[in-house]
């Protein structure tokens, strides 16, 4: 056994992929949506998931945020140098336990609830944790006050990042289109993820909000030491934004690498565009 | 601008002509030493003096929101700032109303008739605010809610014919049963969608009062449960006779015996648990519990990915809104002193979620309106009494088309504007 296959050797290493997936196979009855797709993703990378449609890339972000239980396979997330074993959690664990965040390619926002407080629901934990099972929040004693103003300015930094502090005390229901799929980044970054997972976060963006998204999404990872899941079908954003693509086609795997090299792979173009007459 | 004048209007002559035409009746009419007496001012002074409320806490907000700093939030201010300042227009408005609601049965002109009716009416208000929590806030369709008012009443009046329980110690004892009966047929429920709670909450209520109905032995049967123990204070109890070891009221206070006496208690006691609930409701709406409440009814999936636990929140929901359901239920039976299965039907699961859907899912001030509506407008239109469902059927579609939020529809509170203390802003 070498120095590199042991555990706690790779855990301090940069080496241990942030997350990784070992042949995961999802069945919807006959159907097999993901087929044996072991793929890993690094913490301060963006990762692009990209494939035609019906590929596997919704399922596969379903499996990794807990909405679906795989039928086979294993799915490790990297935290504080422990590798937690994602297949063995409960639905809402996911957020807490393991630091995986995401975004819904038909946007979910509380529509009745404000801005503000669509933000301060992902900081739900710390904030419980701190009214004490409401009893500190009941008394408003001095501790849940503070904890409470803490989160408020964590809220107000993360609408600032997404320039929509001004819309603080709309209800989420009334912003536009692009200003909700701001928002829907914003809320999954209160929780404080290790892995944000972002399912087509440009569609129906204008160019030059796409343009703007681009930009916010590449100084992400490094300013919060996280790494990004991206699924998304603008090859324009796809191609300058990521540092690694994984190409899906019939739930598999068929070319892994760099976006100029994925770009340049016969299998790839086959999958997208058809053979060659 | 319009819309700012249209509120402005409603605040200050809307509400509060609503307010004098529904409190009229008992103003108009007063026992004389002779007979009736028709008074004809007496609403116009209750109007002018809610007139003149409004307006001048519109000015104390006005000059409050002059007063303090308007500026937009800034650097670290935030910390330094309680996150949950009241305006001081709003805090003394709102100690105005407490006063004038407990001075009303002192007042002159109010008898035995409509301080009877605003307890009934408190009655509905404490059950409307536990039933806005399951359905208004956390979106929980429940159609059996008056299975825990029952319990509530049976679980007290039980208790206190085999153990001697006390009406004080009557009141969590009920909210723990509800709440207990609450977490079992929560517990294999909420797991489901909602629209399974809707029919399992129905039938719950219905194997409750047939229980009630059936089980002769221990709950008496069709026939009820009498002789119930009243409310005392401090031991003082308010009834002719008093047990052994009981002062009786009048002796103490050295007056004449009057059942009015109790029914003046009953109110102030039912306006303190209305009044503490109200209280602690519009605090947890706020806490990190409330939000989730209603982040998990807007969108669950969203709720799970962002790590709450949806099902033990949708059971704390259920539970909070059934241990309310619970004392109210054990004020009914105190009030009382007799309950039988009949005021347990489903008809009144049905008053009590019109009272929430009319108030505006969700909104407490809401609730008390419609609590009221509800509960008055039959009593004031004995006349109609068989088109009372009717003109209830035409007053929720009434609700749906013109005002789908409910008749007074709660705003979402700016919270940075609270953390500032600027609140009341919004009003003008």
């Amino acid at each position: 056994m070498s120095l590199v296959d042991c555990p706690a050797v790779q855990a301090v290493t940069a080496a241990a992929p942030l997350l990784r997936v070992e042949h995961l196979t999802m069945r919807f009855g006959g159907l097999v949506a993901v087929n044996d797709l072991s793929l890993s993703a690094a913490a301060g990378q963006i990762t692009a998931v990209i494939g035609p449609n019906g590929a596997g890339k919704t399922t596969l972000f379903n499996c990794l945020t807990g909405f679906y239980r795989p039928s086979a396979g294993q799915l490790w997330l990297q935290r504080d140098g422990q590798p937690i074993p994602l297949h063995r959690l409960h639905r809402h664990q996911f957020a807490a336990r393991a630091g995986i965040a995401r975004t819904f390619q038909n946007i979910r926002l509380f529509g009745q609830l404000s801005v503000l407080e669509n933000v301060l629901v992902g900081l739900h934990r710390p904030l419980m944790r701190a009214s004490l099972g409401c009893v500190a929040g009941m008394l408003r004693l001095k501790s849940f006050r503070r904890a409470y103003a803490d989160g408020l300015m964590t809220a107000v930094q993360l609408l600032e990042e997404v320039d929509l502090l001004a819309d603080a005390a709309r209800p989420a229901e009334e912003l536009s289109y692009g200003a909700q799929r701001r928002l829907e980044i914003a809320r999954a970054l209160a929780t404080n993820p290790r892995l944000l997972c972002l399912d087509e976060p440009a569609a129906g963006l204008n160019p030059s909000e796409g343009k703007a998204l681009a930009s916010y999404l590449r100084a992400l990872p490094t300013r919060r030491q996280l790494g990004i899941l991206l699924i998304e079908h603008d090859m324009g954003l796809v191609m300058g934004i990521s540092d690694q693509v994984i190409v899906l086609d019939h739930g598999q795997k068929i070319a892994e690498g760099t976006p100029a090299a994925v770009q340049q792979n016969p299998a790839v173009i086959k999958a997208y565009l058809g053979e060659a007459v | 601008m319009a819309m700012a004048c249209k509120s402005w209007l409603l605040r200050v002559i809307g509400w509060p002509l609503l307010l004098t035409l529904l409190a009229s009746p008992f103003l108009l009419l007063q026992m004389g030493a002779n007979g009736l007496v028709y008074r004809w001012y007496a609403p116009l002074w209750l109007l002018a003096a809610l007139v003149g409320g409004q307006l001048l806490s519109i000015a104390l907000q006005r000059l409050h929101v002059a007063l303090s700093d308007t500026k937009l939030w800034r650097g670290n201010r935030l910390r330094r700032l309680s996150p949950m300042a009241k305006g001081w227009g709003q805090r003394l408005g709102g100690m105005a109303l407490i006063l004038l609601l407990l001075a009303l049965p002192f007042l002159p002109g109010v008898g035995r008739y409509p301080i009877d009716l605003a307890t009934s009416v408190l009655i509905y208000v404490l059950l409307g605010l536990g039933l806005t929590i399951v359905v208004g806030w956390a979106g929980l369709l429940d159609l059996g809610y008056v299975a825990f008012y029952a319990l509530g009443a049976y679980g007290y009046a039980l208790a206190n014919q085999l153990w001697g329980l006390s009406f004080w110690w009557g009141l969590p004892f009920s909210a723990l049963i509800a709440a207990v009966a609450a977490l079992l047929v929560g517990l294999p429920v909420l797991r489901l969608r909602g629209d399974y709670l809707a029919i399992v909450t129905l039938g719950f209520a219905e194997m409750v009062r047939l229980v009630l109905i059936n089980w002769q032995s221990v709950t008496g049967g069709p026939a009820g449960l009498g002789g119930i123990a009243r409310p005392s204070l401090f031991g003082i109890s308010f009834s002719n006779s008093p047990n052994a070891g009981q002062i009786a009221f009048h002796e103490w206070l050295g007056v004449e015996f009057s059942t009015l006496q109790r029914i003046v208690f009953l109110y102030l006691i039912i306006l303190l648990l209305v009044g503490m609930v109200y209280g602690a409701l519009r605090r947890l709406r706020r806490l990190p519990l409330g939000l989730a409440w209603e982040a998990v009814r807007e969108d669950e999936v969203a709720a799970v990915s962002l790590g709450l636990n949806v099902t033990r929140l949708r059971l704390a929901a259920y539970m909070v809104g059934a241990s309310l359901a619970g004392i109210a239920g054990c004020f009914f039976a105190a009030r009382q002193g007799f309950i039988s299965p009949e005021s347990f039907t489903f008809n009144e699961s049905v008053l009590v979620l019109a009272v929430v859907v009319l108030g505006g899912l969700g909104s407490q001030a809401g609730v008390v309106l419609a609590a009221m509506l509800l509960v008055l407008l039959p009593e004031l239109l004995r006349d109609l009494a068989d088109y009372r469902l009717l003109l209830f059927g035409a007053a929720i579609v009434w609700v749906m088309v013109k005002r789908p939020g409910g008749l007074i529809r709660q705003p979402r509170p700016d919270l940075l504007a609270a953390a500032q203390g600027r609140v009341g802003e919004e009003a003008s």
